[in-house]
């Protein structure tokens, strides 16, 4: 393999969610490359999934938008994470700041939120390695929209074997 | 306290002149995976790509790996996030799909700056800011390569033990109905883009599933009048027009309302359009949530549930819809009876074989617009399901 010439492109981006305290928490995004360094927090209410407040820092960028994107962020406060909040967001600001790297680094925390309520279900599954099937199979079973959305849940695996889930493969 | 944490790196290095081998991590507390792709630097098209996987949630995750090549041809450009989420995203992991992205946009970038390298070179005091205003203007960083979530989950729900709790009826089976059976929600291609079902094979599907009606409503889209005239005579069936808008509150089901509504509208502006032109709204799926998520952290009262704002500009809650899990159907039906609210369903159907699921049953026959809606507004209706 050839050694790599001095040239290299490299990008960091990191999301953490905090509890900040018991109905809320905190998704930050932090994205470091070549030509950015900004960062973004959303704060969430929990149960709710609400946005509750958005702040972001812009430290350098190559593009001026993402400085205007940060003086629309307010504009998707009280929207709640959950599908779809992406078509919202991007159009509830502005056309040239919908395709900006924060409107994105706004999505990439609502998911944040998300895999944070997965992990903590994750961690009521056993932790080995031969899970018991049926357990997933009751949970494709009680949100059959899980059908056909992953290798994992498709026709062929043996978490949707012998079930009928023919329908509900498609929601907007 | 720290609940959650995701890192991704990308790196971009360029092992010979004319392509760009692109080495992507993705690791948190659920998934770890590494993906490695060779870009070409001309197009930005896909030439290879191998993953690995170092941690996932089900033990059927790697089943991953064999659609990973799904991604070989595709160039980073418009169309580019569309396909990786529809091909490895939806067929594959969503993860790795997520990771792909990020490491096209990477390799996006690394090209952008190889081009700046070589503009530098006859101009040394250039400056990147100055070469991507003059010169790369028209690059948007992450127009085509955005990342579409499609975590769903289903949101639990309590019922708070200081609200008087109500039966809820479940729909009746639909058996020799002698009510006028329609299906007030679903969606047809090309007219939804999410659709794969064409208009005449909704209404087909719908007269073999023995229902008496249908309401289309694609989103963001006005059935032209004469459309629906000549699809109601052509088919002999009950075809009414209606519109599913999004709102900054969520998806409304509009029905007497013809304004084509392009983008997010807001829904107090909405609600004064709809009853000023005599209209009926309902809120689609309010509580439709992610997929996988769902655990007791969710868990919301019927009383906090109704403290949504979109329900102070509705007339109706859909509380069966084909697409919902039990429980949020559940959920949607104790929040309407909590508001007396009035209850409607439908099928959401995207595809064959969906539609029907769920019915609004009217007592009157529909034969026009005018029935649908007097009937709507008077509550004159039972919900039915199909099974």
């Amino acid at each position: 393999m050839p050694n790599p010439s001095r040239f290299k492109f490299s990008r960091n981006r990191s999301t953490s969610v905090v509890s900040i305290d018991s109905g809320t928490l905190c998704s930050s995004q932090m994205l470091i490359d070549m030509f950015n360094k900004i960062s973004l927090d959303v704060f969430v209410i929990i149960p709710e999934m609400e946005i509750k407040d958005i702040k972001a820092h812009v430290d350098y960028c190559i593009d001026p938008v993402e400085r205007k994107a940060v003086g629309e962020l307010s504009r998707l406060k009280d929207l709640r994470i959950g599908p779809g909040i992406r078509k919202v967001a991007k159009g509830l600001v502005s056309e040239d700041v919908s395709d900006s790297q924060l409107i994105f680094m706004f999505e990439e925390a609502c998911q944040g939120i998300i895999l944070n309520m997965t992990r903590e279900m994750a961690t009521q599954l056993p932790d080995n390695q031969d899970i018991d099937i049926q357990i997933f199979q009751e949970m494709v079973k009680a949100n059959p929209r899980l059908y056909n959305r992953c290798a994992a849940y498709s026709k062929g695996s043996s978490l949707v074997e012998g079930l009928d889930l023919e329908s509900g493969e498609k929601q907007c | 306290m720290l609940k959650y944490l995701r890192s991704k790196v990308v790196s971009v290095d360029r092992l010979t002149p004319e392509q760009l081998t692109v080495f992507g991590r993705l690791d948190d507390d659920l998934y770890g995976i590494q993906l490695e792709a060779i870009f070409s630097l001309d197009t930005l098209q896909i030439k290879e790509i191998s993953g690995k996987w170092h941690r996932w949630t089900t033990p059927e995750c790697p089943r991953a790996l064999d659609h990973l090549q799904s991604a070989v041809g595709c160039s980073v450009g418009t169309g580019f996030r569309d396909h990786v989420q529809k091909s490895l995203g939806r067929s594959g992991c969503r993860h790795f799909a997520n990771l792909l992205i990020e490491m096209g946009d990477a390799a996006k970038n690394a090209r952008l700056m190889i081009q700046f390298e070589m503009a530098k070179k006859h101009q040394p005091d250039l400056t990147i800011e100055t070469f991507y205003a003059t010169t790369h203007k028209d690059i948007s960083i992450i127009s085509e390569t955005t990342i579409k979530t499609i975590n769903e989950s289903e949101s639990e729900r309590q019922v708070d033990s200081s609200i008087e709790k109500k039966q809820i009826d479940k729909p009746s089976a639909r058996k020799d109905s002698n009510n006028f059976c329609m299906d007030l929600h679903l969606h047809s291609s090309p007219e939804s883009p999410c659709s794969t079902i064409r208009v005449y094979e909704q209404i087909l599907d719908a007269k073999n599933v023995g229902i008496n009606g249908i309401v289309l409503t694609d989103h963001n889209y006005i059935w032209p009048e004469e459309k629906i005239r000549e699809l109601r005579k052509k088919y002999a069936f009950t075809v009414i027009g209606g519109n599913e808008i999004t709102t900054e509150h969520g998806d409304i089901l509009v029905y007497g309302f013809k304004e084509n509504i392009k983008g997010i509208v807001p829904i107090k502006k909405l609600r004064q359009k709809v009853v000023d032109c005599g209209g009926f709204m309902a809120a689609a799926h309010p509580f439709r949530a992610f997929l996988v998520i769902g655990g007791n952290q969710l868990v919301q009262s019927v009383k906090d549930a109704s403290q949504k704002r979109v329900f102070e500009y509705v007339d109706a809650i859909e509380i069966y819809n084909g697409k919902c899990s039990e429980k949020e159907n559940l959920l949607a039906c104790e929040v309407a009876t909590y508001l007396e609210l009035k209850g409607i369903a439908g099928s959401d159907a995207h595809e064959k074989g969906s539609i029907g699921r769920f019915t609004t049953d009217f007592f009157e026959p529909v034969n026009t617009e005018s029935d649908f809606l007097e009937q709507l507004h008077a509550g004159s209706f039972s919900i039915s399901s199909l099974f």
